[in-house]
């Protein structure tokens, strides 16, 4: 037996093209059910619990899963805005109701606007640092803080539009504490106050005392009112682009917080009653919010997703049945070409089983080959699972 | 030590064959230690003779006997244990294997059956014999890199590893040069004589017939392929 492997063995080596194709071939045919399978396995075990873990989220009428895609996952398309004076109507619920605002990135890492109740509420852990205080603070996901240390400098936030000119401004950022790695979307975010995401919006902002101006150029004149008088100043009234504790003090907003804007509410009920409430109060047809369970959203989706699966599994059943009709075909070709050498064991006293053995013995090599690349390739798969689980949810 | 009466052997009749070919070879013997050519034109039948005298055919009619083993009659696995263990054969076309340096070819036989065991004296062995026909410093090396009286040795060496008691060899020397097929048969014979085995050598080649003891002519009357 072990001479019979010995044997396979030198011939597979001395034939190494033919080996390779046949051994990555049968391969591939393993490896791609198998890793369809684990990564949809991966992909749907992370969806729902982080699913589960988001029992209700409340945001603008329209798409359920968008909804669900950005309050879970911070990803395109952000839906549309609601007023941050909805909070209100959960305050006489029985339920805990955290704002989320998302669209804006920093080097293309997604900002997320919240609350610091958001850090309890996901079981965050800050590993280095702390958590976000002051206006212009921000907390990275552990993925996040390492995109960021790969370029040191300051991290700006990108601009929206770089064309509108009315837009936001770029700000800096200011990291103060890095979470612990959760394996889960929190990973790759930053998270900052929901104030300073208005900063960003530009809706909120820092600018020089327009009294201490001394600048003429820089003043365009006082409107004397009621109260004193306004300062109107020209556009060369020097707006603040990082948010220091030197001119922390200078950040104001403009207008109501009522209306400045979130994109969804991530509401935890204490209990089950609470929750078939808050269901209950969002009902109304003229209701301009909608609440939706993450879990069944994500159950539609994740029930595509296995029939496109099981569609794939027939096509590979087919190229399975492909492949092993060459390799048998290879096999047999390549016994009829070896016919010489063979017959040259057999007269010199192999028996034919001996033969027989010698050519089974280069197929589980060739299977034991195949099977190690699929292992590693499975392997490797894994490191694919969380980028696998984004494309699921289309983020 | 090797003997054959009334031996025949019936070719199988091919699909445009009108009458099937019989090869009837008159009775031989050669005794250990010495030495048959076996001559002929092409096609009359001398490595069909050789394989009957190996036990790689059974003969439709006679016996072939090798000391008290009728070897004729002897079952499929213990033909191949005959092979194994008292036969040496050097093939026509050298039938060596590419993907194996010379040293595994010359052990192959080891690889082949569980009764020849493929331990250090086997090694040694095969060591010696390349030593002797020359081609020491070239175990290492793939066949495909040896010159083709190189291969030749190699095949020999082959043939002698399990130090038979019986030798066939079946056109050993063609394709070298009149100089080159002397001394390769001198060695074969040497080597193999030495340990006391009985060669067989199938030539078409009438100038090293003087190296022989006996000579089995098939252009004689009483040999023919019928």
């Amino acid at each position: 037996m072990r001479h019979a492997f010995v044997l396979a063995w030198r011939h597979l080596a001395f034939h190494k093209g033919r080996t390779a194709l046949l051994v990555v071939a049968i391969a591939l045919v393993a490896f791609l059910p198998l890793a369809v399978r684990r990564l949809v396995e991966a992909g749907s075990t992370a969806l729902r619990a982080r699913a589960a873990s988001t029992p209700l989220v409340i945001g603008a009428r329209g798409s359920e899963l968008d909804l669900v895609v950005a309050g879970l996952y911070f990803a395109k398309p952000t839906p549309r805005e609601i007023r941050y004076g909805e909070l209100a109507r959960l305050a006489d619920s029985d339920a805990l109701a955290i704002p989320l605002h998302a669209g804006f990135t920093a080097r293309g890492i997604p900002i997320v606007g919240t609350s610091l109740e958001y850090f309890d509420m996901r079981g965050l852990r800050v590993a280095d640092g702390r958590t976000f205080a002051l206006l212009g603070e921000c907390v990275l996901g552990a993925r996040a803080a390492e995109r960021v240390a790969r370029d040191p400098g300051k991290l700006v936030t990108d601009a929206a539009d770089p064309y509108n000119l009315a837009g936001t401004i770029p700000i800096v950022l200011r990291p103060v504490g890095t979470l612990a790695e959760t394996g889960t979307a929190d990973d790759d975010a930053i998270f900052v106050d929901i104030k300073t995401a208005w900063t960003i919006a530009g809706i909120g902002h820092g600018h020089q005392e327009a009294g201490a101006i001394r600048d003429p150029n820089d003043l365009i004149g006082t409107v004397p009112g009621p109260d004193g008088g306004h300062v109107i100043t020209s556009e060369r009234l020097r707006h603040a682009e990082e948010i220091t504790p030197e001119n922390v003090s200078s950040f104001h907003f403009h207008g109501d917080p009522e209306t400045f804007p979130m994109h969804a509410i991530v509401v935890v009920p204490r209990t089950e009653k609470a929750a078939t409430l808050l269901q209950g109060s969002f009902q109304r047809r003229d209701e301009p919010l909608q609440i939706v369970r993450p879990i069944e959203a994500l159950e539609r989706l994740l029930r595509e997703i296995l029939r496109i699966e099981r569609l794939l599994h027939v096509i590979l059943v087919a190229v399975a049945i492909v492949t092993a009709t060459v390799v048998v075909v290879v096999f047999a070709l390549s016994v009829k070409l070896r016919r010489d050498e063979l017959t040259t064991m057999v007269r010199l006293g192999a028996a034919r089983g001996t033969v027989a053995l010698l050519v089974g013995a280069e197929l589980v090599l060739i299977l034991i080959l195949a099977a190690a690349l699929t292992t590693v390739g499975l392997a490797i798969t894994t490191a694919f699972e969380r980028t696998v689980e984004r494309a699921m949810i289309g983020g | 030590m090797l003997s054959t009466s009334g031996l025949r052997y019936r070719y199988r009749q091919g699909p445009y064959e009108s009458t099937p070919f019989e090869l009837v070879a008159r009775d031989l013997a050669v005794a250990a230690g010495t030495t048959l050519a076996i001559v002929g034109p092409s096609g009359c039948g001398k490595s069909t003779l050789l394989s009957l005298l190996a036990g790689e055919r059974v003969p439709t009619a006679g016996e072939v006997r090798f000391g008290d083993v009728r070897v004729s009659a002897l079952s499929d696995a213990e033909r191949r244990r005959f092979r194994i263990m008292t036969v040496g054969l050097v093939f026509q076309e050298f039938r060596l294997l590419d993907y194996l340096s010379v040293l595994d070819n010359i052990l192959l036989p080891c690889r082949l059956h569980p009764a020849l065991p493929l331990d250090d004296r086997m090694r040694r062995r095969a060591h010696d014999l390349a030593e002797r026909l020359g081609i020491g410093a070239l175990v290492t090396r793939p066949p495909q890199r040896l010159s083709h009286g190189e291969r030749q040795r190699v095949a020999v060496a082959r043939g002698l590893l399990a130090k038979p008691k019986l030798l066939l060899a079946d056109e050993p020397t063609g394709n070298l040069d009149p100089v080159g097929k002397r001394r390769l048969l001198d060695e074969l014979l040497a080597l193999a004589t030495d340990d006391g085995a009985a060669v067989i050598v199938a030539t078409h080649d009438h100038g090293l017939l003087s190296a022989f003891h006996q000579v089995y002519d098939f252009a004689a009357a009483d040999a023919e392929v019928a």
